[in-house]
């Protein structure tokens, strides 16, 4: 009976050790799991409001070699394909680009149709002052998402 | 990014209320879309059904599923 009741605990752990240790998701590439963007990606938000054409924010991981001051300039953003900018120029100012988040309009749209491919650098949220490093990795805090007034 | 495509409801208060909000990630020199996810605004009524005074999930994500696909 004790022989028994032992066999019956060990059982018991092991289904437990089995059932906390298996995953149910597998990791894609890339993917952090902490809501960072991870190197080398670009993480576009498409927000629709009613009525209105969406807002866009474009938001780019650190650049494929590890720095996230990638050198850039806004008009490479209009390269075929996907978003390319690593920074850009705004208002006569340079923004690093590896943590930044603007809006864009669609260049061909009445509502928000094109490709990505057509997308222009609206307005810089919140600071109107190039992003300077606040982190000790170089990245700036998160700014705050809303249309453009 | 969770490494899977998502589609579901949400409060989503931090974009100031939209109607939906889609994201999607890609590598910048491939052009590979890694993920996607849409997130339906469940401050919203919605319906299936074409009931009047709601928005209509087929068409709203219709429009969605297009930005998964960078259109």
């Amino acid at each position: 009976m004790k022989t028994q009741r032992r066999c019956l605990i060990s059982a018991l752990v092991i289904v437990l050790i089995l059932a906390f240790s298996a995953s149910p998701v597998l990791a894609a590439p890339g993917d952090t799991g902490n809501g960072t963007i991870p190197p080398g990606l670009t993480k576009v938000t498409f927000v629709h409001h009613a009525g209105n054409a969406p807002d866009v924010i474009v938001e780019r991981g650190p650049g494929g070699n590890g720095n996230p001051f990638v050198s850039g300039e806004a008009s490479v953003c209009s390269d075929a394909g996907l978003p390319t900018c690593d920074s850009f120029d705004w208002d006569g100012q340079h923004w690093p680009g590896a943590s930044v988040e603007y809006n864009v309009n669609l260049k061909n749209s009445g509502d928000d149709g094109g490709f990505l491919s057509a997308i222009q650098p609206q307005r810089k949220l919140g600071s109107t002052t190039p992003v300077q490093p606040s982190q000790p990795d170089g990245r700036q805090q998160r700014r705050h998402v809303g249309r453009p007034k | 990014m969770d490494g899977n495509n998502d589609v579901t409801w949400d409060d989503l208060n931090r974009y100031q209320n939209p109607i939906a909000v889609t994201v999607f990630w890609c590598n910048t020199s491939t052009g590979v879309v890694v993920e996607a996810d849409l997130i339906n605004n469940r401050n919203f009524v919605w319906a299936s059904d074409g009931w009047d005074g709601s928005y209509d999930v087929q068409n709203i994500d219709t429009h969605e599923f297009g930005h998964f696909l960078v259109l």
